[in-house]
């Protein structure tokens, strides 16, 4: 349970990892990027199986492939989560999002302890 | 008859002023729990306790009667409600169900909807083409996390991990479950109408932790959080947890000590109430069989 979990949370991250770079990226230059320490058969493993699944496309750059995210806003999975968002946004709904957003005072109470944040 | 009634309801009561205050002083899996699971077998034992006063009421109906051959009569001579405290029983028991019906179908409905679109999702990672930052847990089996990409281009790689870890951890330890325990509950007793709120901080309590354990760091999770907030505020209207985020920074920045003996009291407290509760539902049904059987002729 606890490797799954754990396969699923590095797939999570190598996406986002993708995702958050400008151009196509090498096992390598993944591996770099992650802020852990990971082979790089592994993180290679985790591209070819997102690969496989349609989440990202590749190219060959050199001798290895460089993997990017395909733009996923046209796919189905992209719009409906779309549309739940968006039917969920006045309601006290099923997801949890990581922050909503703050009125003034709610702010200014942020504003005051981040204030007190040493350093 | 009448205390072993009362009972449960004040109970349930107290839990509702008590809990949502003091689930914020407990680590964040004891309030959870707490107040999903701790609330919503309180509210069944209260609901529970108003249908067995329903059901005297019930049992001094002739065809009822009838058919349980015991005499109507002898029944209302030996329950002590009167007619109005059984008809308020029958308006509350009749009012709590409807709620609790309709508030299951909606959120039924939504979490339905959720899961099927993290079925659809063929990775663990859905991201949105938005400059608004943005991350959700879409629960589901497994559930998905969904990022808009202003949010990954916000953020350093620490932050980064501190969202999805974040948001894994509302997934992995399902907290829609949680939270619908909560807004159920809520819903049969109203009681317990602050308790949803308190359970979502208590929520994001914990996936803040995970999320600074797994970082190594809480400063960098309060960096996370206040990233994603500050370029939200006033641009968009979305309501529910927001008053949360001041004191989940404050919680990051100065984690609260462990208090031992308060988290253990009211661990105790919680059991204890619920084992008093569902005592007196038990004891209240036997009660309430006994004058039955004692009825018949």
């Amino acid at each position: 349970m606890s490797h799954r979990r754990r396969q699923g949370s590095l797939e999570t991250e190598i996406l986002a990892v993708l995702w958050s770079a400008d151009g196509p990226l090498t096992p390598e230059d993944v591996r770099s990027s992650l802020d852990e320490t990971l082979a790089y058969t592994t993180v290679q493993t985790v591209l070819v199986r997102l690969y496989e699944k349609g989440v990202v496309e590749r190219q060959l750059h050199g001798r290895a492939y460089a993997y990017s995210p395909l733009l996923d806003d046209k796919d189905l999975a992209a719009r409906r989560m779309r549309t739940l968002l968006e039917a969920e946004r006045d309601t006290d709904g099923v997801l949890s999002r990581f922050v909503a957003t703050l009125d003034d005072d709610q702010a200014a109470a942020l504003r005051r302890v981040l204030g007190n944040e040493p350093g | 008859m009448i205390i072993s009634c009362l009972l449960p309801v004040a109970i349930v009561a107290s839990f509702g002023v008590i809990a949502p205050p003091v689930s914020r002083k407990v680590p964040p899996r004891l309030a959870i729990w707490m107040l999903s699971v701790g609330g919503f077998a309180l509210a069944v034992c209260g609901v529970l306790a108003i249908g067995v006063v329903v059901a005297s009421g019930m049992g001094q109906l002739a065809p009822l009667a009838r058919l349980g051959h015991w005499s109507p009569q002898m029944v209302g001579v030996s329950v002590p409600f009167h007619a109005w405290s059984i008809w308020a029983a029958v308006v509350l028991l009749a009012l709590a169900m409807a709620r609790a019906a309709t508030t299951s179908w909606t959120h039924g409905r939504r979490l339905a909807a959720a899961w099927s679109a993290s079925r659809s999702a063929p990775a663990g990672l859905v991201v949105l083409s938005d400059d608004q930052p943005f991350a959700y847990a879409v629960p589901g089996w497994p559930g998905r996390i969904v990022v808009s990409r202003g949010l990954l281009r916000n953020l350093d790689p620490a932050g980064r991990r501190a969202v999805l870890a974040h948001e894994e951890t509302h997934l992995a330890e399902h907290h829609d479950m949680h939270h619908l325990a909560a807004v159920v509950a809520a819903a049969i007793n109203p009681f317990l109408c602050r308790s949803p709120a308190a359970l979502d901080l208590a929520c994001e309590r914990r996936a803040d932790d995970v999320a600074a354990r797994t970082v190594g760091d809480r400063r960098s999770v309060a960096r996370a959080i206040t990233t994603v907030v500050r370029p939200q505020i006033a641009t968009l209207g979305w309501a529910a947890t927001g008053a949360d985020v001041p004191l989940r920074v404050a919680a990051l920045l100065t984690p609260p000590d462990d208090n031992r003996l308060l988290t253990t009291t009211l661990l105790l407290a919680t059991i204890v109430a619920i084992a008093v509760s569902a005592a007196s539902v038990m004891w209240l049904g036997h009660d309430l069989r006994s004058v039955l059987i004692m009825a018949r002729h």
